[in-house]
């Protein structure tokens, strides 16, 4: 984990709301592996206060080019959509645990929103390492969904709520369509928002398949300090960090609301 | 330049220090700071027993700011002393412990445990956390109280004694003066304020017990008026924190009467906060011609 201020080469809007911005990784660094966040300090005003978590959408190893696909959600993602070419960034990471592989399984990488691009970044991830993974992305509507540049290697399917593009219904809902047999093969990889991610990990459950989320919650320090982005755990209710014992958990390990 | 502080024998060697709750137990910061540049690391709050903390949320963001509601999670004095102290003991930086609790006797406890403990070179009693759900602000909003506790630890350690203050009162300096008359060394002078945020869409609270702690550039003023207030009253040196993110901020603090400071929530977007605070101050006094922090004082009169 490093604190570094990078410089930004490209910030593009993919489709409203989507973003895609591109700086250069130090050499001296360590390239984050998938769910690990690096967080971001969007300004050097006093407001937003707090350091943002995001996670790459891709690396390109030659040049050291890192991108995060991000969503505007809020008032520093507003003000990261409007970084330019040579704008500085302020980075600290990478940082907390990452989405790790189950032997013999195959992978389902299933989310959508601001997961979308760390999820991208996984199934390239998984890609690379010999693997065949299942992307399920899920959007409201066919208007909402990004163009992505995946390697062709990648199997993605886009669900859509209202049927505009892909499978009309939630990655869920895919994920069940498939015949059981199929289903049951599987390990899965999740993020999106809370309620997506409990249906996922309920699914999961059902079907005995290992599952892990990504956890995003408000943080402060980054660095397991302040106690401040935690999360209940199912053991006696013991707080989990998500910038230290996460942001990956396995789904059982959280109490989901 | 010199511009350490000693207390009951103790030279701090200079002016800036961490604030507890944000610096975790140093190590954590460990590839991010250079500890040689920071005078004092005061630890996160210590309680008898372990404590879990509060439930999530416990943090939300505010106009220059933010709400914290962490429930003084920290893992008890016994882990303390045996997991968290031997990393501490290799920085340079003076190690102060925060010691927190609800009665007289979680003080006394923790304090007793620590006083055999090599490595630390004094005591902050947080008597002012407002995010403890025991029914009220905490004692710190009591002279009696606070008197009190001051009288039963200075009986129990003749190490440095600092009590922290907390700004939700009606004097602040009469808590003060209450303390240095039992025998504190200093006071630290603010704590977080009360805070609450209401999401617009659940209609309710953010935080689980409804309020938090606010801090961040928004109480810059409120710290600064406080140190103000205080120094005026006691003699015992004020040791001032509440909103620091710039030398500048510290520079108000040391001139409103403050003989240190303390960085804290300001070195969650910036981890090299307290270093560049430290540089900051020394490059001001030279430009200003003062060389201790007496001379810093005598700038103010």
């Amino acid at each position: 984990m490093k604190q570094f201020v990078s410089e930004v080469l490209e910030n593009r809007e993919l489709i409203e709301n989507y973003f895609e911005i591109s700086f250069f990784w130090p050499a001296d660094c360590r390239i984050p592996l998938p769910g690990q966040i690096v967080t971001i300090n969007v300004t050097s005003s006093s407001s937003p206060y707090l350091r943002r978590p995001f996670a790459l959408s891709s690396f390109h190893r030659d040049t050291r080019t890192a991108k995060i696909l991000y969503q505007v959600r809020g008032p520093a993602t507003q003000i990261l959509s409007r970084k330019r070419r040579g704008d500085t960034l302020d980075c600290l990471g990478p940082r907390g645990f990452a989405f790790t592989v189950e032997k013999d399984r195959r992978p389902f990488v299933v989310g959508g929103g601001f997961g979308v691009g760390p999820l991208v970044y996984a199934a390239q991830y998984l890609v690379e390492k010999g693997h065949r993974p299942l992307l399920v992305l899920g959007f409201a509507s066919k208007n909402l969904c990004p163009r992505l540049e995946l390697l062709p290697s990648v199997t993605t399917q886009i669900c859509t709520a209202d049927g505009t593009q892909g499978f009309h219904g939630t990655p869920v809902h895919y994920l069940e369509s498939l015949k059981e047999q199929k289903q049951r093969e599987g390990f899965v990889w999740t993020f999106d928002t809370r309620t997506k991610m409990k249906e996922t990990h309920l699914w999961a459950q059902k079907m005995g398949l290992p599952c892990q989320v990504c956890w995003d919650e408000v943080l402060a320090c980054t660095v397991g300090a302040c106690q401040g982005c935690t999360v209940a755990s199912t053991n006696g209710g013991t707080m989990l960090r998500t910038c230290t014992e996460g942001p990956v958990f396995r789904s059982e390990r959280l109490v989901w609301t | 330049m010199d511009l350490s502080l000693s207390l009951r024998g103790v030279r701090f060697p200079g002016p800036v220090g961490t604030a507890s709750g944000t610096f975790g137990y140093a190590k954590e910061y460990e590839s991010l700071v250079d500890f040689s540049k920071i005078a004092a690391v005061y630890t996160k709050a210590v309680t008898p027993e372990p404590r879990i903390g509060n439930p999530a949320p416990r943090l939300v963001e505010t106009a220059s700011g933010m709400l914290n509601s962490i429930g003084l999670a920290n893992v008890g004095v016994e882990a303390f002393i045996r997991d968290k102290m031997p990393f501490l003991r290799t920085i340079p930086s003076k190690i102060v412990v925060n010691v927190a609790g609800s009665t007289d006797f979680d003080y006394e406890a923790v304090i007793e445990a620590l006083e055999p403990v090599e490595g630390i070179d004094g005591y902050e009693i947080n008597v002012s956390c407002p995010n403890v759900n025991h029914g009220g602000l905490g004692l710190g909003t009591d002279p009696t109280l606070v008197a009190a506790v001051t009288k039963a630890i200075r009986a129990r350690t003749q190490r440095p004694l600092i009590i922290k203050l907390s700004p939700n009162v009606t004097d602040i300096a009469a808590i003060a003066l209450a303390a240095e008359a039992e025998g504190a060394d200093a006071v630290s002078c603010v704590n977080t304020l009360v805070g609450m945020v209401i999401d617009l869409t659940t209609k309710k609270p953010v935080l689980p017990w409804g309020t938090g702690g606010l801090s961040g550039p928004a109480i810059l003023p409120v710290a600064v008026a406080a140190v103000y207030k205080v120094s005026r009253k006691v003699s015992i040196p004020v040791i001032g924190l509440g909103g620091i993110s710039r030398w500048e901020d510290a520079v108000q603090h040391l001139l409103a009467g403050a003989s240190m400071i303390q960085v804290g929530s300001g070195t969650f977007a910036n981890p090299a906060l307290a270093q560049e605070v430290a540089q900051g101050i020394e490059s001001w006094a030279r430009r200003e011609g003062v060389f201790t922090m007496a001379e810093i004082h005598e700038l103010a009169r």
